[in-house]
């Protein structure tokens, strides 16, 4: 962790894109986030929207050599702001998005379904070289239903 | 991969014993699910309460066991937590699986990896 604050509500992290560190980065960031009260259903949900992305990035963004991701997170009380960086190839988040139909037993292709189904305010930049994807996951997901009160 | 195997009945119940299902786990699950699978057992109940995380990469292993399996060996779920139950919901792959919201009695439990 970058932050000397340790319960700063941001969290910066670099690694290299590998499965085995994105799985300890998200383990670090769930650590975190529990550290300070986030709600349970929000911290599946940045599990599941910044292991999609990033795992895309591991398998598709650094094809030739393996290269970084930065992650940096900020907690607000409506939800969890990420921003995900890379220097790997680009890619069109905006393009991708349906969930295949149950019933053709599709062992893939589910990972921007679930992106885009559990965030909200995705934007995309490709700037020198380095993409970044933004996004905020609210802490009550629109799919979870509207806020009862 | 770390799994309990036992028969509650005539079905086959596999416990994974990990907490997460990810992309960094999931070719390694199927093998040992396959190699688990090996014995006679029908349906196959997988038991998931100690799973806290599962990616779409760990879906895709669950659905390629139930291909694998076959219709006539049917892939059941037990005892999901939120996170992962919000990831069959969420694709509808919920629809086309029999969830189970605890885990079946078990007999005759041996320790496999």
């Amino acid at each position: 962790m970058a932050d000397a604050d340790p319960l700063s509500p941001q969290m910066a992290l670099r690694f290299t894109a590998t499965l085995a560190d994105i799985r300890a980065a998200l383990q670090t960031i769930t650590t975190e986030l529990r550290r300070r009260h986030a709600p349970s259903a929000l911290v599946d949900d940045v599990n599941i929207v910044l292991g999609e992305v990033m795992t895309n990035i591991a398998r598709h963004g650094y094809p030739y050599q393996t290269g970084w991701i930065d992650c940096m997170l900020t907690l607000h009380v409506d939800g969890a702001e990420c921003r995900v960086t890379d220097a790997g190839v680009a890619y069109d988040p905006c393009q991708l998005g349906k969930s295949p139909s149950p019933h053709r037993l599709a062992e893939g292709g589910y990972g921007w379904a679930l992106i885009h189904a559990l965030s909200v305010g995705l934007r995309y930049d490709r700037q020198d070289g380095q993409n970044a994807l933004r996004f905020v996951i609210p802490a009550r997901a629109p799919e979870n239903g509207p806020a009862s009160g | 991969m770390q799994m309990t195997l036992a028969y509650s009945g005539d079905a086959l119940v596999v416990d994974l014993m990990e907490q997460r299902l990810d992309a960094a786990v999931a070719l390694g699950f199927k093998d040992a699910i396959r190699d688990a699978t090996a014995r006679p057992g029908n349906p196959v109940i997988l038991g998931m309460s100690r799973v806290d995380f599962m990616d779409s990469s760990g879906l895709g292993a669950i659905v390629g066991v139930m291909k694998l399996l076959g219709p006539d060996r049917p892939l059941e779920l037990a005892a999901l937590r939120p996170g992962v139950m919000k990831v069959f919901r969420l694709t509808r792959m919920d629809t086309v699986l029999r969830i189970h919201d605890t885990m079946p009695p078990v007999t005759a439990i041996s320790a496999a990896e």
